[in-house]
């Protein structure tokens, strides 16, 4: 049995365009892994894919067993995913919001306990929002929802978090808070964390593994180091690209170099 | 427990014994104390109390408690503070039932089948109710082919069952006996008049069972509070989730329809106070909605018979109308 999550062969297509194009990777455990690329690129389909929220072609397994096979409630506690889009509606307060990453471990006649409400905490205290546990959800802003959402996903306890975009509205101080704290828990839990980024730099600085996408293909699969090529940037991302390699830095250093006239055009071939 | 869960607690223990003393007949403190620990002096008293008023008021606070949960369910699951159980056709559906069973069973047709006259009674509840699951039915199966799967849909196919079955109704009464228009007429603006103690004891069940099997799915329904996406990733079976509560809320709602008839506002504007007043967290909001809601329809119906001497004025004229005043109160209370 493989160990980890193997994606074979996935093909997604909505209203006859082409998502994502045969991409098969494996995702072995206790890894942190980003996913990258232009907008567009199939990442958020890819995670939703993964995440078992959306089906196309080809099969995705997740410790050697289909991600169809496991019911709702057994995905659930396989998997923690933080989508992208998150709104809600009534007032529902930062705690009950956490709170609800217990249910995929509660019956319908379990009680919250004691121990419940310290993990519920716990969390809340990770991503800095302790102090804001009874504020409603809807007041919080970007960042902050952000935060709580990921605390839910903390309390989820899976041993896959998927994240789409994580830290899209934090400041550069939680960026790196956020991303710190999913690292360690691939190093100290052996969990698997999948990211999408867009920031090249910290995923560089965090992702054992990153994948590049463009109009819903593989490109790359591999260490920073690897699939960090000037070449293979500038095409993707249609800009000119430095890619900065120390054996002193731990991590490499991307840097676009912005056109000085004209911006050439980044939908250039790409598919309708 | 804190003050405000008293409060509703109270308030539910009382507006029933209270609401006994009104009414057409005057029921004195002593008639009620022998009646309670021993036996009516008077049989008359004795039927008023045993088989008039007190399923009339048990039925007023199940049909309350009914119709704010279902209200209360259908927000939570729709995403939608102005979804209302009338919304998904049930009470033009009903109205479609009665309209048929009273242009049938009361015209020289329908007395020449020769049928007993229990059957003549319980044509117009039975037809109203099977009206009612028609078009919550018709609306489920057109807002899951026609129109895809997305709520919104399913509140807008809603709306157009309703002035689709509303206008198949009226062109029934407009062909039909004008005796008969009268009837469903009246019989839409809701009342509890026609209550007998049978139909209190299956009301009972249906708003017990219902609130019960809603409140252990409670967590789950709040998961759908933040979408569809994000309750699938908490493990909620989102469609089977939104296919028992829909089933439910049909239920409910249609067996309160098909006997009391048309009672608007009350799924509507119960929640809202509820979740403004307790919380919006589905457990909460349901036995917050049930209790206040009970309340609200026993203090209505007393209104209702206690108002004009020897003359009832219809529930949901009521209720409409305390309705709508407190929507426009709470519209303006929220503007800057």
């Amino acid at each position: 049995m493989s160990t980890g999550l193997a994606v074979n062969a996935i093909s997604l297509k909505i209203n006859h365009v082409a998502i994502l194009r045969d991409i098969s990777i494996h995702f072995p455990v206790g890894k942190f892994y980003g996913v990258l690329g232009p907008n567009g690129a199939g990442k958020t389909s890819l995670l939703k894919c993964i995440s078992g929220q959306q089906f196309g072609d080809g099969e995705i397994r997740w410790q050697g067993r289909k991600l169809t096979e496991y019911s709702p409630q057994q995905l659930a506690q396989q998997i923690a995913v933080v989508n992208q889009v998150n709104d809600t509606v009534f007032a529902l307060t930062t705690q009950q919001v956490v709170t609800m990453g217990l249910l995929p471990h509660k019956s319908l006649l379990s009680r919250y306990t004691d121990a419940d409400k310290a993990r519920v905490n716990q969390a809340l205290k990770d991503v800095g929002l302790a102090d804001k546990s009874h504020q409603h959800f809807s007041a919080l802003s970007g960042g902050e929802q952000q935060r709580c959402l990921i605390a839910r996903a903390l309390v989820q306890g899976a041993p896959l978090l998927i994240l789409d975009e994580p830290v899209n509205h934090l400041d550069v101080y939680y960026q790196h808070q956020i991303l710190h704290l999913l690292h360690q828990l691939c190093t100290k839990q052996n969990k698997t964390v999948i990211v999408s980024l867009h920031d090249l730099n910290l995923a560089a600085a965090y992702c054992d593994h990153v994948t590049l996408l463009d109009h819903g293909a593989c490109l790359a699969h591999g260490s920073p180091r690897e699939v960090f090529r000037p070449n293979l940037l500038s095409a993707t991302f249609k800009l000119p690209c430095q890619v900065h390699a120390s054996a002193q830095e731990r991590a490499i250093r991307i840097e676009f170099i912005p056109p000085m006239g004209e911006y050439p055009d980044q939908q250039n071939g790409e598919q309708a | 427990m804190n003050k405000k869960w008293m409060l509703l607690i109270v308030l539910s223990v009382c507006a029933p014994l209270c609401s006994v003393f009104f009414g057409a007949a005057s029921l004195t403190n002593d008639t009620l104390y022998h009646c309670v620990v021993a036996q009516c002096s008077d049989p008359i008293d004795s039927a008023i109390l045993w088989d008039i008023r007190l399923p009339r008021i048990i039925v007023g606070f199940l049909v309350g408690a009914g119709l704010s949960v279902a209200g209360a369910t259908l927000q939570n699951v729709t995403r939608n503070g102005l979804a209302d159980p009338y919304l998904f056709g049930v009470v033009a559906g009903a109205g479609l039932g009665a309209s048929v069973a009273t242009l049938f069973f009361n015209s020289q047709l329908g007395l020449s089948w020769g049928l007993p006259t229990a059957f003549y009674n319980m044509a117009l509840p039975g037809s109203a109710l099977i009206g009612a699951i028609f078009a919550v039915l018709l609306v489920q199966l057109l807002s899951h082919t026609t129109f895809g799967r997305r709520m919104e849909h399913m509140l807008l196919a809603g709306v157009a069952v309703s002035f689709m079955l509303s206008a198949l109704s009226q062109f029934f009464l407009f062909v039909g006996d004008p005796f008969a228009a009268n009837q469903v007429v009246f019989w839409l603006m809701g009342s509890l008049a026609r209550v007998e103690a049978w139909y209190a004891g299956v009301m009972f069940v249906i708003v017990l069972v219902s609130i019960f099997i809603l409140y252990l799915y409670g967590p789950q329904l709040d998961a759908l509070l933040l979408g569809d996406d994000n309750a699938k990733t908490l493990g909620v079976n989102v469609t089977r989730m939104r296919v028992l509560s829909l089933l439910i809320c049909a239920v409910l709602t249609a067996a309160i329809v098909a006997y009391c008839g048309g009672i608007g506002f009350v799924g509507l504007m119960i929640p809202h106070i509820i979740r403004h007043w307790l919380g919006v967290t589905s457990r909460i909001l349901f036995l917050g909605s049930a209790l206040l809601g009970g309340c609200f329809m026993v203090w209505v119906d007393v209104f209702a018979r206690a108002a004009f001497d020897g003359r009832e004025i219809p529930i949901g004229i009521i209720t409409s109308a305390i309705g709508s005043v407190f929507f426009l109160l709470a519209m303006r209370q929220r503007q800057p």
